[in-house]
């Protein structure tokens, strides 16, 4: 087990930035997902933790030892990282049996005999797949051979664990269960993990801690709470979670609080403090956290029209207009009327700068 | 009501014509493929139980022809030169193909793009020019056995004209081939399979022993196969370099018991022969099924997320860039150079000044001799139409073995594959045949219409090879669309499918035409006056010794080839290699 220090680390091809001065660090046996859209450089990261992938420059030390510096030129091969990398496309190897995908890597480790026998059935036992040792990749299911591939990486009790996508190959029901049977798996091992999705409820459900990228760059590092409660720009509002994001007027009080202007001329009020000077801004407001039919003395209460309504199962789904601006709204049940009052708690509106997802948070 | 009921009734009537004509083409289809591979089969073999040339009145059965295989010395005497031989056409052939393959599409090998473009060179050659340009080039009197032999002061470095002499040339020819077959598989491995064995702290050694060639083992069998089925059958390099020191395989045993000059031709034992042939063949390619069937589905999921490196070869990187160039520059450019250089020169030798020896006489004398510029213009009228009319017939046997519900499909499908195990004398003797007894065909003796007969059975399994997995990867949704509005089959084939693989069909086209132009073994029997080819002419030249000539109409193949490749690939957009 091993803790991770990564810094000022970037990666270009050509002109094209992917990765711009990434800093971050994972602590021994944190399990860390990297969040974001394609193209955020997620992936990047990911090889360039593992060695497949050369960065531009910056550091990086795992266990207190350094496996890529550009400045003294130093770049430790994949080879002699010991490292665990599950694949997206898990990439086992199709003419070698279970048992032997994963002993492969215990025979480049040396250990041979009952000690690599009680090791590929211990790991086996532990991803559930003791009856499929014999087997062939290509006769197992998708989720099958996505437990082989873990114990294929466990096996040989590498020092971090790094996760490329690994659920996105299967399908919804699957997917859930093997969300709790991963993070069971990682508590137990206790392996150091690092973990890339675009997925928000994966990053959510498992995560010590969520880095959100976004263009090569982090935009928030956190816990999964602070990511969703108090996201630190829009970007991160609606990436994760997929907020209600607006533009709106700001008129600060100068004590901290504020007011916002609708495009519809209505007000809410802001709870302060804000740090952000009266004018435009960007408005994220939670589908959960806005209430039908309130009482017209509740807080920044607003008319709205009902525009359309879909059966989510345990919740439902609202949407609403107030003036030319639509709301989505999450509740448990939707009046019948095709209007009403809604109301926003001040507590549950973030205001943001308009300049692009980069600024700093306000509030 | 009534109107009601008798709308769907007539579409219902119309539907059943539609797939009554279906039926009606499918059986048509089924029957003339049938006829094909039986004009080329049923001849040989009946003649193969007679004593005397099939066209005698008195000809009685015998077996005689059969245990001769066995009992006569002739014959058994080629056994072991043809294992011989075959060995080392295999060896070389792997050796290179896979290597090069490997290291072309799996590492970071310097310049590999440029060494494929020329890698493949000898796929748009016909074995026999490459014989040609071994035999001026590695000859006792080679430009470069004598340069050697100066060099070193070695007398006779090598010994070309031996069964391991001209294997290696044919094993060279070989070549390309092999790469095709093994750069498909290895480029398209999942490289993160790579990846994780890096990962799991493999060497670039240990990952290509352990997981590149093992994955690859499907298309390292295929290729095995095939070349033993090629080195088997090949006739021109035996012929060409063997020929004039009495070396004698199965193939120019073949060939020269039917046109043997004393007495009669023995067309019994020659059949006989040429079934022992596609005898051991086909085993070959059932020892193929067998080995590739236990092979598990080799399956990769999803998409890409880590695009790793090309495997990097380290401090192997310019010892391989040294092997390759070497394969490259003294397998590939130095034979097409040599043709080359002799096409424009009266004499190729060390001696004699490239500038003094120059002379256009030879590219005159091909363009302005009657039989010469006969043999060009008619193979690049076989090219054309054959290609033209083999895609169609490709075509329509893939439609109806792939994409129907015809009774029969299996057998046309087996029956499409069957000419793969024919050897291309074997062909040529059945059409020949075939011209004398079958009425119809008769009229067509001496014409190169008789060839282009041969040419289509002759090459019926290598454009299906191509077409039929083309149409499988084609979903079978679109017909049942297609059918679900109200089309027929032949509708649904004409509208449908068959503009989805129009790019299928064109790199059939462009197969077939290269194969044509290429194409000798089944066109010797078939050879008259008029009905000449390239291979044919040059062949006779050869054995006048008229090597400029020989040059110069190998030149104008290979130009042949480029060109009509190049139209259409280019104006149509084919891609050759996948």
């Amino acid at each position: 087990m091993a803790d991770v220090v990564v810094t000022d680390l970037s990666r270009h091809y050509g002109s094209f930035i992917a990765l711009d001065e990434v800093s971050f660090d994972v602590k021994d046996g944190e399990f860390l997902t990297l969040l974001g859209p394609s193209g955020c450089g997620k992936s990047t990261t990911l090889a360039s933790l593992a060695g497949l992938d050369r960065p531009t420059s910056g550091k990086i030390s795992i266990g207190g030892r350094t496996v890529f510096d550009s400045e003294s030129g130093i770049f430790i091969d994949a080879q002699y990282r010991d490292l665990g990398l599950m694949f997206q496309s898990y990439a086992l190897w199709p003419h070698m049996t279970v048992y032997k995908n994963i002993d492969f890597a215990l025979e480049l480790r040396k250990i041979r005999g009952a000690e690599a026998k009680q090791r590929i059935h211990e790991t086996l036992e532990m991803v559930d797949m003791g009856a499929f040792v014999s087997r062939y990749p290509g006769e197992l299911s998708g989720g099958q051979q996505q437990r082989v591939a873990l114990a294929r990486t466990l096996a040989y009790r590498p020092q971090i664990l790094l996760l490329d996508e690994p659920l996105s190959n299967l399908d919804a029901k699957l997917r859930e269960r093997a969300r709790l049977w991963l993070s069971d798996l990682q508590r137990r091992t206790g392996v150091t993990t690092v973990y890339v999705t675009h997925d928000q409820s994966e990053a959510l459900a498992l995560s010590d801690r969520i880095i959100v990228m976004e263009r090569g760059a982090i935009a928030q590092i956190g816990s999964p709470e602070e990511v969703y409660e108090r996201p630190a720009t829009a970007f991160v509002a609606d990436f994760v979670g997929a907020s209600n994001l607006f533009e709106a007027i700001l008129e600060t009080d100068g004590l901290g609080s504020g007011k916002i202007t609708l495009s519809s001329g209505q007000k809410l009020t802001v709870e302060g403090p804000i740090n952000l000077p009266s004018g435009p801004v960007i408005v994220s407001v939670r589908p959960e956290k806005i209430e039908l039919s309130a009482a017209p003395d509740k807080q920044n209460v607003l008319a709205y029209e009902l525009e359309a309504r879909s059966y989510l199962g345990a919740r439902n789904l609202a949407v609403v207009k107030v003036g030319s601006q639509s709301f989505r709204v999450e509740c448990d049940t939707i009046p019948g009327t095709p209007n009403g009052l809604l109301s926003i708690p001040e507590t549950e509106i973030r205001v943001f700068p308009t300049a692009e997802a980069g600024g700093r948070r306000s509030h | 009501m009534g109107t009601a009921l008798s709308v769907p009734a007539q579409t219902q009537s119309a539907r059943v014509r539609a797939q009554g004509s279906g039926h009606t083409i499918q059986t048509a289809i089924t029957i003339i493929s049938i006829v094909l591979v039986g004009i080329a089969l049923i001849p040989a073999l009946v003649q193969m139980f007679l004593d005397k040339p099939l066209y005698y009145p008195d000809a009685r059965f015998t077996i005689q022809n059969i245990v001769a295989l066995v009992s006569d010395r002739e014959v058994t005497a080629t056994f072991g030169a043809t294992f011989l031989f075959c060995s080392i056409v295999v060896l070389v052939s792997m050796a290179l193909g896979t290597s090069s393959a490997i290291l072309i599409g799996r590492t970071d090998l310097p310049g590999r793009s440029a060494f494929l473009a020329i890698l493949l060179w000898p796929l748009f050659l016909s074995p026999q020019v490459i014989g040609f340009g071994a035999i001026l080039a590695y000859g006792p009197a080679g430009l470069l056995t004598i340069w050697f032999s100066d060099a070193t002061g070695l007398t006779e470095p090598w010994n070309l004209y031996s069964v391991p002499g001209m294997a290696v040339v044919a094993g060279i020819a070989a070549t390309p081939v092999t790469t095709l077959y093994c750069l498909t598989a290895a480029i398209q491995q999942d490289p993160n399979q790579e990846a994780a064995a890096r990962i799991a702290g493999a060497g670039s050694l240990r990952i290509l022993f352990r997981i590149i060639l093992p994955i690859m083992r499907p298309a390292l069998i295929f290729a095995f196969i095939m070349n033993i089925v090629n080195a088997l059958e090949t006739l021109a390099i035996p012929l060409i370099i063997g020929g004039p020191v009495g070396i004698k395989l199965l193939t120019t045993l073949i060939y020269d018991k039917s046109f043997e000059s004393a007495g009669l031709p023995q067309y019994g034992l020659v059949s006989a022969l040429a079934f022992a042939l596609m005898a051991i063949v086909g085993v070959l390619f059932f020892l193929q099924r067998l080995a590739l069937r236990q092979s598990h589905r080799f399956v990769s999921v999803g998409a890409k997320s880590i695009q790793p490196k090309m495997l990097a070869l380290g401090s192997w990187k310019w010892p391989a860039f040294l092997l390759m160039a070497v394969y490259v520059v003294f397998g590939v450019v130095v034979l097409v150079g040599a043709v080359f250089a002799r096409s424009l020169t009266f004499i190729l030798s060390p001696d004699v000044s490239f500038f003094d020896a120059v002379t256009l006489q030879h590219y005159s004398d091909v363009l302005s001799v009657e039989v010469y510029r006969r043999s060009i213009l008619n193979t690049l009228l076989l090219a054309v139409v054959g290609g033209a009319l083999g895609t169609a017939f490709v075509a329509a046997v893939a439609m109806v073995a792939q994409r129907s519900n015809y009774r029969y499909r299996r057998v046309l499908d087996a029956v499409a594959q069957l000419p793969r195990v024919l050897p291309g004398l074997v062909v040529g003797l059945g059409v020949f045949y075939a011209s004398m007894f079958v009425p119809g065909i008769d009229l067509l003796r001496n014409t190169i219409w008789l060839v282009l007969i041969a040419y289509l059975i002759r090459f019926l399994s290598s454009g299906y090879g191509i077409v039929s997995p083309a149409l499988l990867q084609i979903t079978g949704d679109f017909d049942r669309a297609a059918k679900s509005v109200g089309a027929g089959w032949t509708t649904t084939m004409t509208r449908i499918v068959l503009p989805l693989s129009k790019q299928a069909l064109l790199s059939c086209f462009v197969l077939l035409m290269i194969l044509i132009i290429k194409e000798y073994s089944s066109a010797v029997f078939l050879m008259a006056p008029g009905s000449e080819v390239i291979g044919s002419t040059m062949l006779s030249l050869w054995t006048q010794g008229l090597a400029g000539p020989v040059a110069a109409l190998a030149v104008m193949q290979i130009v042949l080839t480029s060109i009509l490749t190049s139209i259409v690939t280019r104006i149509l957009g084919v891609k050759l290699h996948g």
